[in-house]
């Protein structure tokens, strides 16, 4: 009979083990929200390329038309992490919504492209013409700024309301003489248009940021989890600068581009994961703008950013990428 | 006097229902600032409408509702009559339009800004493509499956093609085409989501867009409450016109 509980306990104690070993080794899922697009390319790296795994995560990714829609998505428990621009995290903020910027993953500059038949040559020639944007986003700033640069005001020009994906239709029949917006809608305009647009040069006037965003609440729960994430994109980041060809042909792959198409545009991406001033003021800018446009809910004040970003599980990672003073 | 059962239910329809959002949204199941309880939104409507750009909204899309609907309707109507009465006209057309017919608006934003430009012309256009095909397949059908009794007795009394059409088949498909036009009415606002997408400066549709830029979702279903209430009241208008037209089939 001993002997008989003895093989009992044996067997017992063997489960245990097997199933403890099994949760050591089992991975923390971790559900993305990502926009479907080359500014998402670090996290889209690091799940092709299997880095989520080295770092024992399961990455259950969803894919949105807009980092609003992922975030709305976080926000609303449908996914643990977002990728999303600043236009949704001002306007997540002003909302007085618990979020935690993680880090910047990328930047690039909007642009804008005119008619030629136009006769818009610089920015300051685009008073009196129609100009398509989307409202509400980074565009709009962008729009503004660059008014604002060539001693305009929106009521100098009429501005026009349009999905990015709409505007190559309107320039060509003449709806409007310029718009202004994000890849890779001013290379498909070019390419549509041929010899009849011609881009303005205004680099370095506004820059879109793309960003990792969680909420509070499941970073305080989650914190090894985040980091490991983290560790996995900068992977990515690592991976994607030292192959530029394999990293465009599975960025196109993933986002339905052309592997030409996004070469062409590759160089205007900077991707970097990164806290540094430029993501602190570009939030600042863009909540500016809610707040004296209305775009912002009643009684919102302007929020003290530092307050969003969260910048230990970077500290963690590579405490030299955490570039903002204070944090 | 006692109301009757189905009044009671009437009457608590809607205070139930709001009740029932109350609950749901003061548990914060889910993030109130993706949905708002009613009293929020009741407080963002009054804002709209007050303050804000709901009357000049509502107007804009009232005037390209009315416009596409109407446009949709008549073509709708007279292209039913001619498929629902002639087997040529239907085998050439019917094909086409039952290709045609399942597409979405908001798909053919796109190609009407190809042809039509960002002009109101366009935005017409997108509610007419949603009126047009339930109008002319309510008629096409209406017109079809006429009583044969009724055909036969009018042609046995030497009606003429037209008398034929004008006098039996249209009254006995009225019914149905009305069924339509009915359903077409939602239709029209529906579409205009598409139709206020592109280049427009103002309606209900284009300031929902705007406040879901925004996160301002209290304010972007109060929008939807609106459409929600132009829409209930022109169906309410267009029952009780229906009901005095069709007078013999109710």
């Amino acid at each position: 009979m001993q002997h008989h509980i003895g093989r009992f306990v044996l067997a017992g104690t063997a489960i245990l083990l097997a199933l403890s070993s099994g949760f050591a080794n089992a991975a923390d899922k971790i559900r993305l929200a990502q926009n479907l697009a080359p500014i998402s390319g670090l996290a889209i790296i690091a799940k092709q390329k299997n880095l989520f795994e080295k770092y024992g995560l399961d990455v259950a990714v969803s894919n949105f038309t807009s980092g609003r829609q992922a975030l709305e998505t976080v926000l609303g428990g449908g996914a643990d992490i977002a990728t999303t621009a600043e236009a949704p995290i001002t306007a997540a903020a002003l909302a007085r919504q618990k979020i935690a910027l993680l880090a910047r993953m990328e930047y690039s500059d909007d642009k804008t492209l005119v008619s030629k038949s136009s006769g818009i040559n610089s920015a300051a020639d685009l008073k009196g013409k129609r100009i398509g944007y989307t409202v509400g986003t980074g565009g709009e700033i962008y729009t503004l700024t660059l008014l604002k640069k060539a001693g305009l005001t929106k009521n100098d020009v009429t501005l026009v309301n349009l999905r990015p994906q709409d505007m190559v239709a309107a320039l060509s029949t003449n709806s409007i003489d310029a718009y202004n917006t994000w890849e890779p809608h001013i290379s498909n305009g070019k390419k549509a248009l041929g010899d009849k647009v011609k881009e303005l040069d205004t680099k370095g006037v506004y820059a879109e940021t793309f960003n990792l965003v969680v909420t509070e609440e499941y970073l305080s729960k989650n914190e090894k989890t985040v980091t490991a994430f983290l560790r996995a994109i900068l992977d990515a980041e690592r991976f994607l600068k030292a192959n530029r060809d394999e990293s465009i042909t599975i960025i196109a792959a993933a986002t339905g581009m052309k592997k030409e198409e996004l070469a062409d545009i590759w160089n205007d991406y900077i991707f970097e994961l990164v806290l540094d001033e430029r993501v602190l003021s570009t939030l600042k800018n863009h909540a500016e703008w809610r707040l004296e446009s209305g775009n912002a809910p009643a009684g919102a004040t302007l929020p003290d950013f530092h307050k969003f970003i969260f910048a230990a599980p970077l500290k963690q990672v590579a405490p030299e990428r955490v570039k903002i003073p204070g944090l | 006097m006692r109301i009757p059962a189905e009044q009671w239910a009437r009457l608590l329809s809607i205070p139930v229902f709001l009740a029932i959002w109350q609950l749901v949204a003061g548990l914060e199941l889910v993030n109130p600032l993706l949905f708002p309880p009613p009293t929020v939104v009741v407080k963002a409507f009054f804002d709209y409408m007050l303050h804000g750009d709901g009357v000049t909204d509502a107007g804009w899309s009232i005037a390209r509702v009315v416009i596409g609907y109407s446009a949709g309707a008549v073509v709708g109507v007279v292209i039913g009559v001619l498929t629902g009465g002639s087997a040529i006209l239907s085998g050439l057309l019917t094909p086409v339009f039952q290709l045609l017919r399942p597409i979405p608006p908001i798909a053919f934003v796109p190609i009407v800004i190809v042809w039509f430009g960002l002009t109101e012309l366009g935005k017409w256009f997108l509610v007419f493509w949603g009126v047009f095909f339930t109008v002319w397949l309510a008629t096409h059908m209406g017109v079809q499956r006429v009583t044969e009794t009724l055909v036969r007795a009018a042609q046995s009394l030497g009606a003429t093609r037209w008398q034929l059409l004008w006098t039996v088949q249209l009254p006995d498909a009225l019914p149905v085409i009305f069924v339509g036009l009915r359903t077409s009415l939602s239709i029209a606002f529906y579409t205009l989501v598409a139709a206020e997408l592109a280049g427009a400066y103002a309606g209900i549709a284009y300031r929902l867009e705007v406040t879901q830029q925004n996160m301002q979702i209290g304010h972007m279903m109060a929008g939807l409450l609106m459409l929600g209430f132009i829409s209930t009241v022109s169906d309410r208008l267009f029952q009780s016109a229906s009901r005095r037209l069709l007078h013999w089939s109710t």
